[in-house]
């Protein structure tokens, strides 16, 4: 048949769901991540190896024979404290796995020019983003709330009779403070792929962002004499909600935190997240266009 | 030793001082160096609020000689060394190598009659010259204000008291600090095609170096800048319980040791650069 002669004919296949339209992107975005053999192995550690050494500290606490044979009676408790300290590590684990996996998310899509042809789909910018978080979200999901879950129904099962009645807060605890870091660290990511066009730079900078603020902060606390310079360390902004989620906001009068003994109110913590959540959603709407500008 | 000596060292201190002209030009006035300026710049504007908080106060600025010199302490040896200098060298270096790669000029190096090695040694004491003297200005600019707004007794502490031997203290432990982290970065960035990961994990292991037993910490940087500095600022918190007091050095000894390890990591890099594709593709 001469070329001609034919013609395009309107796509005959069956349609992906609209609800279901962002798990597409998602489902290519894992499946580009674990195509790195060192990125599986990485992600099998810090998922694997925190999550079998809670359940052996678990395990020691509730056997009395064990802590007997390795003499270790009355060293170690589970409670809400624990529970919280083990979510923190995860959360460090969840900051460097934010900075390996999100400069891949957006950035090759925008320098490849990519990005008009999927917003060029029946599928919205907010699908696409959906679609994008949601590849770091589960990344993120499994190493911290679903293995603390696990872990909480180990020590409930394994505990002292009762345990899981008075400690059963700590379920929505767990969840809310992981997704409210893991919220964080999506918006983030994504705003930072989104604006840097080099990987090595965005991963260079989605720990600066955490790490030289909170550095400048403790010299502001010091020099100024206050304790208003932890409002740029966002991690410990993080750590404040995490406390009074957990009920554990009379440990932050504890642990230092600037010249004041006052620990960081809450409020000011949440609204130091939601205007940093808010101008990366706002950097990441600004660069999501469907079109492309050409220069020169 | 005499194969040693007959080697063309001429030759290749010119092609170093070659790359030093063009990499030093790129550190100093490209325009993404502005952050690092930044950080370096960004205590001054501190000690600059500090100084206006004490002037209406009305305290008498010679009572606080003692604090603020304990606070330039603080600003030395946790904000500069522990964050400042090392996202800078995180920048600097990686940038040497990667930032070719990414803007897709390496191989008009790799093209040009120079060994590897030589190659190597130019980009890495260029970015160490860089490093030590945006964040030595640094330094310098913030031992200036501090002790400038105390007025008499401040000058009277920096020319007839220790001001002077603390700032060249902290002058070598930035500038060792760049070296030996600036070496470790640019052996990252040529091993790791995003070598920022790695990176983080290094901080991580100098964060806990107090912690370590004391054969351990002597594999990190910060055992052999913490004996550069001239004050010690204590830790606190858990990190306080857990800290292994190890055996001091003399200041020598640690200047020679940190110098022999970047010596070792650099010469590895330079060993590594020898075989050293470039594919722009994938990066």
């Amino acid at each position: 048949m001469a070329v001609y002669k034919r013609s395009y004919a309107a796509y005959g296949g069956g349609h992906t769901p609209v609800a279901r339209r962002f798990l597409v992107p998602a489902r290519f975005g894992w499946s580009q991540v674990f195509a790195s053999r060192v990125f599986t192995a990485s992600y099998l550690v810090v998922g694997v190896v925190p999550l079998l050494v809670g359940a052996l500290l678990i395990y020691i606490t509730d056997t009395p024979a064990v802590q007997a044979l390795i003499q270790a009676r009355g060293l170690l408790e589970i409670n809400r404290m624990w529970f919280l300290n083990w979510l923190q590590v995860q959360g460090w684990f969840s900051l460097l796995l934010a900075a390996w996996v999100g400069p891949t998310l957006v950035s090759p899509d925008l320098t490849n020019g990519a990005l008009p042809l999927f917003l060029s789909r029946p599928l919205s910018r907010t699908q696409y983003v959906v679609g994008k978080s949601l590849v770091l979200a589960g990344l993120i999901s499994l190493i911290s709330w679903v293995p603390a879950l696990v872990l909480f129904g180990i020590q409930a099962s394994l505990g002292p009779e009762g345990w899981a009645a008075a400690n059963v807060s700590l379920i929505p605890a767990i969840v809310a403070s992981s997704l409210l870091w893991m919220a964080f660290l999506c918006a983030l990511s994504l705003a930072l792929s989104a604006w840097v066009r080099w990987r090595v730079v965005a991963t260079g900078l989605t720990f600066a962002v955490f790490f030289l603020p909170a550095g400048f902060g403790t010299a502001a606390n010091l020099v100024l004499r206050t304790s208003w310079g932890n409002l740029l360390n966002l991690w410990w902004m993080m750590v404040v909600v995490w406390h009074h989620l957990f009920g554990l906001a009379d440990r932050l009068r504890n642990l230092p935190a600037g010249r004041s003994s006052e620990p960081m109110p809450l409020s000011a913590a949440i609204l130091t997240l939601c205007t940093a959540t808010g101008f990366c959603l706002l950097l990441l709407n600004k660069r999501l266009r469907a079109k492309e500008v050409v220069r020169g | 030793m005499s194969s040693l000596l007959q080697q063309p060292w001429t030759t290749w201190l010119s092609q170093i001082a070659a790359i030093l002209r063009m990499d030093l030009r790129k550190s100093f006035f490209a325009r993404r160096g502005a952050l690092v300026y930044l950080l370096a710049l960004a205590p001054a504007l501190l000690i600059v609020l500090h100084a206006m908080v004490d002037h209406h106060s009305g305290m008498d600025p010679a009572s606080h000689v003692g604090e603020d010199t304990q606070i330039m302490a603080v600003i030395v040896q946790v904000y500069y060394i522990r964050f400042a200098v090392f996202f800078g060298c995180m920048g600097i270096f990686t940038w040497l190598l990667r930032g070719e790669i990414v803007e897709k000029t390496l191989h008009y190096y790799l093209l040009t009659p120079i060994r590897r090695e030589v190659l190597a040694a130019g980009k890495f004491f260029s970015g160490a010259i860089a490093a030590s003297a945006i964040f030595g200005g640094g330094i310098v600019l913030s031992f200036a204000l501090m002790y400038g707004h105390i007025g008499a007794a401040g000058r009277a502490y920096v020319f007839d008291g220790a001001g002077l031997s603390q700032l060249g203290a902290y002058l070598l432990a930035t500038v060792m600090a760049c070296v030996g982290y600036g070496s470790v970065f640019f052996a990252l960035s040529l091993v790791f095609k995003n070598p920022i990961v790695p990176a983080a994990l290094l901080m991580g292991w100098e964060t806990i170096s107090g912690i370590l037993p004391s054969l351990l910490q002597k594999l990190t940087i910060t055992y052999y800048l913490k004996q550069l500095t001239p004050l010690d600022t204590p830790s606190t918190g858990l990190m306080a319980l857990f800290t292994v007091v190890a055996q001091p050095l003399p200041k020598a000894v640690a200047v020679l040791g940190l110098l022999l390890l970047s010596a070792v990591v650099v010469a590895c890099a330079g060993l590594g650069m020898r075989r050293m594709q470039i594919s722009y593709s994938v990066d």
